[in-house]
């Protein structure tokens, strides 16, 4: 009589586990399936993030440019976090964002020595200004030029940038 | 290149910092490992960078980090090994329903909002080389980890282990546990597929094998090893300790070499070792004072020299308290419905939502894993580190207000039918 009972109980107590397990983990994970196949149709940010090598076009480029490399390795980092870019050339870190295919970092103030001694820096500001490749192509060159806004002696520095090979988006960090 | 002295210096200052903090935490309540991780984070870009750039810059510089960088990961490769050997089946097994349902839940509702957050913060925080799928994979992982380790240390220092509440806590944490590295070793799969080296069959089905191989051929060998730790009088010779040393590094090689992190091996290590209490003891208390007081201190460090608080501004800190909601809505409100579900009263099931909302350096290792892999931005792997070291910090705090001192005596940990039986009525 007992026994009976007590087997019942269980089992109640079992069809009750199944149908909470059915409700609070089946009707979630049917639904997080759903949710993964809708974000698919998400937009991200184009991806500029990365180590490039710089080459710069010296022709017109004027008296920034070696002001602008002396000392440094040829190296662009790109941190990105979302559409937000962190850029940082040698000892210039410079804010902004990509829009598009386009890029545009500036730097609010810089106390680049050798950029001031050049008389590059009247505004206390250096920018890059660059341009991805379209959606799709092979090309991983980022084609830009470091801007140096409120010097109307300072013609801008054309560049091109190369992403060097990592798998890792954070490996330069 | 950094220079050997500089590498003592760092890592001196890394421990002094660590302990000094470490006790720190303990004056106010909180276990260690919290001010061992706001150790890490102060000797970043965080605090001392920001504060003291030349110092910082003399100390850590870029080009130094990568030998703390390879500390760190063997560091987190035993750590991971002692996570695994931790892990006990039995723990798990005869728990009855209540364990299922709220350790289940526990993961799925988390990583339920995870996913439904990635929809916002997809398009505003990642970039179109990361899949959506990835992205939001990870960010449920992110959200329903629970620390396994620090969960154990917390029970044990407000005196909860032998309570209901204690066991069960235990085993939804040990399923969380093991969910939580098979959830993120398909995400890894699943982010490197689409540039891995080796091709995705062989990736999936190497991964298949050598799971396989460890759960049999390597288990029965391990089994092997413990018969003669017992034969021989409860000693552990070093050629022993070298073997499975060996066992840990090979196979932390091979899941990194089959394109899942080398964590998922040195787990996997630990998990198919014997679980005889004095084998596991003895490799423990081997290994674990030279993993607590050097490696994991290392581990946070480094972590803390990735984390730059700086890179969240602006709206990024709506973001961040996004995060913060979802992670311990998720992981309180899911633990603590399933448990109530099955039976336990509103405050045990509030309290066990408490205890598994910490996540600690489990989230930690997760985090790292996400960032190496680059299916996170260095902006949310600074947020998603403090939603870590904030839910644990919280823990301590929430659970004494919830469950506190005098409602838990008298509520001993039955045995296991009785737990069976108990999760069937209501009190």
């Amino acid at each position: 009589m007992w026994e009976r009972r007590y087997a019942l109980l269980v089992r109640v107590h079992a069809m009750r586990s199944v149908v909470w397990y059915v409700v609070l983990v089946g009707i979630p994970v049917a639904a997080m399936l759903g949710i993964l196949r809708l974000g698919e149709r998400l937009v991200a940010p184009r991806a500029a993030h990365g180590q490039y090598s710089v080459a710069f076009d010296s022709t017109g480029a004027g008296h920034c440019l070696s002001a602008l490399v002396a000392g440094q390795q040829k190296r662009l980092n790109i941190a990105q976090s979302g559409p937000k870019l962190d850029v940082t050339f040698g000892s210039v870190e410079l804010f902004g964002a990509i829009d598009g295919d386009s890029i545009y970092a500036a730097a609010p103030t810089t106390d680049n020595a050798l950029l001031r001694a050049a008389s590059c820096l009247t505004v206390d500001t250096v920018a890059v200004s660059a341009a991805l490749p379209a959606r799709g192509a092979s090309d991983t060159d980022l084609a830009g030029s470091f801007l140096f806004p409120g010097c109307t002696t300072c013609p801008s520095v054309p560049f091109r940038a190369t992403r060097l090979p990592d798998r890792s988006r954070n490996a330069a960090n | 290149m950094a220079s050997p002295l500089l590498l003592i210096a760092q890592i001196a200052i890394i421990l002094v910092c660590a302990r000094v903090l470490g006790r720190a935490m303990r004056l106010i309540g909180q276990p260690k490992v919290v001010g061992e991780m706001v150790a890490g984070l102060m000797l970043g870009p965080s605090l001392l960078g920001w504060i003291a750039p030349s110092v910082s810059a003399t100390l850590f510089p870029a080009a130094s980090l990568g030998f703390l960088n390879a500390l760190s990961q063997i560091g987190l490769l035993f750590f991971m090994f002692l996570v695994g050997l931790e892990l006990d089946a039995n723990l798990i097994r005869g728990r009855g329903h209540a364990v299922l349902v709220a350790s289940h839940a526990s993961i799925v509702a988390p990583f339920l909002l995870g996913v439904v957050l990635a929809l916002y913060l997809y398009p505003r925080l990642s970039d179109d080389s990361v899949t959506f799928t990835g992205f939001a994979l990870f960010m449920g992982a992110a959200m329903s980890v629970t620390a396994f380790p620090v969960l154990a240390r917390i029970l044990q220092e407000r005196g909860l282990t032998r309570t209901r509440l204690g066991a069960v806590a235990i085993a939804c944490a040990a399923v969380d546990d093991v969910s939580a590295w098979c959830i993120l070793a398909a995400v890894v799969l699943i982010v490197r597929s689409s540039d891995a080296t080796i091709p995705i069959p062989l990736m999936i089905g190497g991964s298949l094998l050598f799971v396989l191989v460890m759960l049999t051929v390597v288990r029965r060998a391990l089994n092997r090893l413990e018969v003669t730790y017992e034969s021989g009088g409860g000693k552990l010779s070093q050629d022993r300790i070298a073997a499975v040393v060996f066992l840990v590094l090979v196979s932390g090689w091979i899941t990194e070499r089959l394109g899942v992190h080398a964590v998922f091996g040195a787990f996997l290590a630990g998990a198919v070792m014997p679980k005889g209490e004095a084998f596991v003891r003895e490799f423990r208390d081997r290994f674990e004072d030279v993993m607590v007081v050097l490696f994991l201190p290392i581990f946070f460090a480094f972590t803390g020299l990735r984390t730059s608080v700086a890179l969240i501004d602006g709206d990024m800190w709506f973001y961040m308290a996004l995060i913060l909601l979802v992670a311990v809505a998720g992981k309180m409100a899911g633990a603590a419905f399933a448990a109530r579900a099955s039976g336990m009263s509103w405050r045990e099931s509030w309290a066990l939502g408490t205890l598994m909302n910490t996540r600690g350096l489990m989230a930690f290792v997760i985090l790292n894993v996400g960032y190496d892999i680059g299916v996170i931005s260095p902006a949310l792997f600074a947020m998603l580190v403090l939603m870590a070291l904030a839910t644990t910090f919280m823990t301590t705090p929430v659970l004494e207000w919830i469950y506190p001192q005098r409602l838990r005596l008298g509520t001993d940990a039955p045995s296991k039918p009785e737990l069976v039986a108990a999760s069937g009525g209501r009190r």
